[in-house]
């Protein structure tokens, strides 16, 4: 054996080493998602491997009503709109408020900045499950019961503290001189943060924006509790009274549903896997 | 218009950047700020563009108190020494935003740039994003973005730090032709003596955070006020021997364990013996120093090695323990281990407190 072959193979093995491992690793995940896959087009499986008869039967919440015993399930396109526009609500608003609390953490100099610091971490390792009741009681309070405004705003202020967190790391990382040059050019603060600041911030601002909707769109708790009326829900909910009644339990129509229900979630990260990559929290600390 | 800094001192917590500073840039004057690293200089100049507000004291241009003016109500252009360019923007585009901001027209913003562009000869850059220039195009993207909104005083941090020698020799004459022609106030931070000497009108020079002097750069160079100025002014910097002051039948000598030197009589006219401590040290550029054959008040050393400078040669001598050089002329040829006898120019010979590390020529009047 010569002694390049030799050298190529020990740049291989490491290299097929890494493969294997992923594989064995991925392997499970692909195969769960496969057999859901199979079995929303198969007819009749009841949780078996291998599937039967194709059919398209199990997404027939696509396009009509669907009857489980006596329960009347309404369409899911209003659903999947109320999910989006959850999802979307949260996404838009925690961007906003982050990003201009982001840069005040970051750039700013005010008395209290520590402990607004501390008291956010705090906020974020608290569980918000425990707040359920209190938070009942306030959006009874504000009239934002049963309401997906409601939820929203829920949501975002549970999820601010990292949001903000977030962005503040991302703000530590864009260099002084940069924001300095546009006082100089002749930016005001506001100008600064939108013409010099946001741009350079995409990145970041993208993945803050991926978690918010990902959180949004699976998210159930909040939603169950603070919902009631059929015209509000969301997919959490719907797939949630599909399972409903275990006797009645059609597993092609289950598999079918969350299905759809994951779609989104596995596009935006197929397209955003890039942006996800830069997350990183602190950095460094500037002057001031 | 005139810069003033009266007892301006600025603080980052309990650590004293600038340490109250008082000094006046003249109308249309190029000047130097001169340091090593960590001095206080580029504090400074964020402080003339209202970056940093002083701790206390006031910044004044002419009679305007301008603590409380924002920067860019100050119509100052300012090169970062990171250049500081807007990395999503194009080089034009880093251009013209100074100008965009001023809501000037379009026309207007592109006759300006085009015209700022050609002047440090980017012309054909405009169109790419920073990330894709080198050093050299970035920094003068940077000068031309400063000059680009006819500043009244242009603040360079260090501009030409990362430029390779050439380009950075070229870049000197250029921007002093610039400041020149345009008749604006230039504060040049820089910690490279050369750059500063070649380049300002008057240079400040800085140490901890405290003004050392501020001068034309001859009187720096030919009578340094304290020891941290000689060492800092001039390349190869100046020699030092520590020495003893004594006097015998009416004549002064310095000496040493190595060396016993006369001062000549015209000395007691540029020194004040009378009132300074024994305890002194003798500094001597490496141009006043000679090699000589006379053995008659002059020093003893052995030549340790010789480098040719092009012009003239740079030769290092051993004299006791300790190393010292001497430009000596293209012709001049030793060995290493040569003895050699070298005498001083006494008229250009600097005299310091070794205690308080200041001058003691006495003041001209
Ligand atoms: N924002 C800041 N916070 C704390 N210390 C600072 C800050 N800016 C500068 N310093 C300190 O002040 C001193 C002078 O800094 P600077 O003016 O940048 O020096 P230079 O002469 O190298 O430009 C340095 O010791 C530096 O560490
Ligand atoms: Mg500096």
């Amino acid at each position: 054996m010569g002694l390049i072959q030799k050298d190529r193979l020990e740049t291989i093995i490491p290299r097929v080493m890494v493969y294997v491992v992923l594989v064995i690793v991925s392997l499970p995940l692909f195969i769960a998602y496969g057999w859901l896959f199979l079995n929303s087009l198969s007819d009749g499986a009841f949780g078996g491997i291998i599937p039967n008869k194709f059919t398209l039967q199990n997404w027939r919440f696509l396009w009509s009503e669907v009857r489980i015993g006596t329960t009347a399930f309404q369409s899911i396109w209003p659903i999947t709109w109320n999910t989006f526009v959850l999802a979307a609500g949260i996404t838009v608003i925690e961007i906003l408020i982050a990003a201009l609390s982001g840069f005040a953490l970051s750039r700013m100099k005010f008395a209290g900045k520590d402990l607004i610091m501390k008291l956010t971490i705090f906020l974020h390792a608290f569980p918000g499950v425990a707040l359920l009741i209190a938070l009942y009681i306030v959006l009874q309070k504000l009239n934002l019961l049963d309401k997906l405004l409601g939820v929203i705003l829920v949501k975002v202020a549970l999820e601010l503290p990292m949001a903000t967190w977030m962005m503040k790391g991302f703000f530590d990382g864009i260099p002084w001189d940069i924001e300095w040059a546009s006082y100089i050019d002749g930016c005001n603060r506001l100008q600064t943060w939108w013409k010099i600041i946001i741009p350079q911030l995409k990145p970041g601002i993208a993945a803050v924006a991926i978690f918010a909707f990902m959180s949004g769109w699976s998210e159930f708790i909040y939603a169950f509790t603070f919902i009631y009326s059929p015209e509000n829900y969301t997919l959490a909910i719907y797939l949630k009274n599909l399972i409903g009644d275990f006797k009645m339990l059609d597993y092609g129509l289950l598999c079918a549903a969350g299905l759809f229900y994951m779609i989104p979630t596995i596009l935006f990260f197929i397209f955003s896997q890039k942006s996800l990559m830069k997350v990183s929290f602190g950095g460094v600390k500037g002057p001031n | 218009m005139k810069v003033i800094f009266e007892n301006v001192t600025k603080k980052f917590g309990n650590f004293t950047a600038v340490d109250n500073l008082n000094v006046k840039f003249k109308d249309g004057e190029f000047v130097a700020l001169l340091g090593p690293s960590g001095c206080g200089k580029t504090t400074t100049l964020l402080m003339i563009a209202g970056i940093y507000k002083p701790s206390s004291g006031k910044i004044m241009f002419d009679d305007k108190v301008m603590n409380d003016v924002l920067p860019k109500n100050r119509n100052i252009g300012m090169c970062f020494q990171s250049y500081a360019l807007y990395p999503h923007m194009t080089v034009f585009e880093n251009i013209a935003f100074p100008l965009k901001l001023k809501k000037m027209s379009k026309d207007e913003i592109k006759k300006r740039v085009m015209q700022a562009a050609n002047k440090v000869e980017i012309g054909h850059l405009l169109d790419r994003k920073p990330g894709q220039l080198s050093g050299g195009q970035q920094q003068r993207v940077s000068l031309a973005r400063a000059l680009v909104k006819e500043p009244q005083i242009m603040l360079l941090d260090e501009p030409l730090s990362n430029l390779d020698a050439r380009l950075r020799i070229n870049m000197r004459a250029e921007i002093k032709k610039l400041q020149k022609d345009l008749g604006i106030n230039m504060v040049l931070v820089t910690h490279d003596q050369t750059e500063a000497l070649t380049m300002a009108d008057r240079i400040a020079i800085m140490n901890n955070g405290k003004l050392q002097d501020f001068d034309i750069p001859e009187e720096l160079y030919e009578n340094p006020k304290n020891l941290f100025i000689a060492n800092f002014i001039g390349n190869p910097p100046m020699n030092f021997i520590d020495v003893e002051l004594v006097e015998e039948e009416g004549k002064y000598f310095v000496k040493n364990e190595v060396i016993k030197l006369e001062l000549p009589e015209s000395s007691r006219e540029r020194f004040d013996f009378s009132s300074c401590s024994k305890q002194l040290v003798l500094g001597i550029r490496p141009e006043d120093l000679t090699i000589t054959e006379s053995k008659c008040n002059t020093l003893q050393a052995e030549i340790y090695v010789v480098e040719p400078l092009g012009r003239d040669k740079l030769v290092n001598v051993v004299i006791g323990e300790r190393k010292y050089k001497i430009i000596a002329p293209p012709k001049f040829n030793a060995d290493t281990g040569d003895k050699v006898n070298i005498s001083l120019n006494f008229a250009k010979i600097h005299l310091f407190d070794k205690t308080s590390e200041g001058s003691i020529r006495r003041n001209r009047v």
